[in-house]
């Protein structure tokens, strides 16, 4: 095949948890905007309603269902809903995180549980799942979305100057997350599915304070933070054929913040 | 296409993997300088290629030699006038450089870390201060020997281990001036010099007792390379710097 249909996911199915979150609504752009039809769940299916709409009458394949990721039943529900629909699941994207909790000076012990519920065992049965749905079909591709947290510890000194921190549970997942990609990857890789995880650096956002913008982008190699199209690049890339021989690996999209 | 009117370097870009990072780069839009140490070779990649409609230069370049380094990127910036994009991929490697640790003499020690390393080093340094006013990538092709040890290769690993620390500090210092710099580290890649590893390995007294099994159950090709290659060369991969990605078909997961 051309180096540029590489690229290309025209008639794939992708499914993105969380896909119409800060970070998931970019996923959600690119896989469409490369040929995908999107699938876009979560709690809050209204919020999944209304990214799917705008997205559609720009001329992309977006829909939008329930998803919750602390029952079983639920995830059930929608691997059925999309085989019946599309016939397959080609691509899904665990990218839904709850981020319950603070540091360890605050964080409660059911704050915790409530984050593991979702980010330990919702994440479990989201690959499991959909996972077995691609053994069925002989093919598919799981791209988990991990973090810098996920392989360094924040440093806490850019958040100096502001009520903000990197929440205790989030590290403990994100890393747990990596591991669990080389699993998934070494077991499911003789079925012809691929796992592998992004690692993005954090994401701007307009509410965010100058000082820890400034902080935290004086970190990176690149001088700023993670924007919109930062990711896009990346989740097409392990989604599609271009990256037909990479598995179990971490893809960090970081600007260079843990190259030093 | 994501390289077009760009123009790479790619040294190796003949034969194996780096014909196929040439041909890949070729097919995203670059003009594609085509180094090897011999000139034949060069040209006839060069000449399959540009026979398919791509624009390719064959030029011949031992890597180990900054004179000739520099004859080569005036000869590219003649040419296309800029540079944008150099993929390290020449390398000593493969079955005719497999020796075991206590045999290994001084001439093939040189021979892999003046190749591997110090002429990765050299035409980066040549190629990055001609990148300077514009920006652009480079590439280190590095390997899973760099991550697990090899039977038979250690001087190898050891040169391919110090490109994924010369790719962090490169992008580090490189960063002010619009340079990205990642690596990749292919796993098992099927090539005419590797088609016939663990028969040749075994014929210079190498077990082959560490082979393991590839999740994906294949070993890979060039072409599995030269779409990464693109990947990070493209404004995809604006946000990645002083990264290496692995492309073995998950044969570091375990």
């Amino acid at each position: 095949m051309n180096t540029n249909e590489l690229f290309r996911l025209d008639g794939r199915v992708a499914l993105v948890t969380g896909g119409a979150g800060l970070y998931g609504v970019h996923i959600t752009r690119a896989l469409a905007e490369v040929g995908a039809h999107v699938v876009i769940a979560s709690r809050n299916k209204d919020q999944c309603e209304k990214v799917s709409s705008e997205m559609k009458a720009e001329g992309l394949r977006v829909s939008a269902a329930h998803l919750d990721l602390g029952s079983s039943e639920s995830i059930t529900r929608l691997c059925e809903d999309i085989v019946s629909q599309f016939g397959q699941l080609d691509i899904l994207f665990n990218n839904a995180v709850a981020r319950a909790g603070g540091d360890p000076s605050t964080v409660t012990e059911e704050e915790w549980e409530t984050a593991m519920r979702i980010n330990s065992t919702g994440f479990f049965l989201s690959c499991k799942i959909f996972g077995e749905q691609m053994r069925e079909q002989g093919f598919g591709v799981i791209v988990n979305i991990s973090s810098i947290y996920g392989v360094v510890a924040p440093n806490f000194n850019i958040y100096d100057g502001t009520d903000m921190t990197s929440p205790a549970n989030y590290a403990f997942a994100k890393g747990g997350m990596i591991n669990f990609t080389r699993y998934l990857a070494s077991y499911y890789g003789r079925f012809g599915i691929r796992v592998n995880s992004i690692s993005p650096g954090g994401f701007h956002t307009d509410d965010q304070p100058d000082i820890f913008v400034e902080n935290y982008s004086r970190q990176t190699l690149l001088g700023r933070m993670a924007v919109d199209d930062d990711i896009k690049g990346a989740a097409v890339f392990l989604a599609s054929d271009a990256s037909s021989y990479i598995t179990g690996q971490n893809l960090m999209v970081d600007g260079g913040w843990t190259a030093i | 296409m994501k390289l077009k009117d760009k123009t790479a370097i790619v040294t190796g870009g003949g034969t194996g993997i780096g014909l196929g990072i040439s041909r890949a780069l070729a097919e995203a839009g670059a003009r594609v300088v085509i180094a090897q140490p011999t000139l034949e070779k060069a040209e006839s990649a060069g000449l399959t290629l540009s026979s398919e409609g791509y624009e390719v230069l064959p030029l011949a370049v031992d890597v180990r030699d900054r004179e000739q380094v520099q004859n080569l990127i005036s000869k590219t910036v003649e040419r296309w006038a800029t540079i944008d994009l150099l993929v390290n991929n020449a390398a000593v490697t493969g079955p005719g450089a497999a020796a075991k640790f206590l045999e290994i003499d001084d001439e093939l020690l040189e021979k892999t870390i003046d190749v591997n390393l110090k002429g990765t080093f050299i035409i980066s340094q040549e190629v990055a201060r001609r990148m300077i006013p514009n920006g652009g990538v480079i590439i280190h092709i590095s390997s899973v020997g760099a991550f697990a040890a090899q039977e038979g290769a250690s001087a190898y690993c050891a040169t391919k281990a110090a490109l994924t620390g010369l790719t962090k500090a490169m992008a580090l210092e490189l960063a002010p001036y619009g340079i990205r710099v990642n690596g990749i580290a292919p796993g098992d890649i099927l090539t005419e010099t590797s088609a016939n590893v663990k028969n040749e390995a075994k014929e210079r007294g190498i077990s082959g007792d560490y082979f393991r099994k590839i999740p994906l159950s294949r070993r890979g090709n060039p072409a599995d390379i030269g779409r990464v290659a693109v990947f990070l060369a493209s404004d995809d991969a604006s946000y990645i710097t002083g990264e290496t990605i692995v492309v073995d078909g998950g044969f570091l997961t375990y």
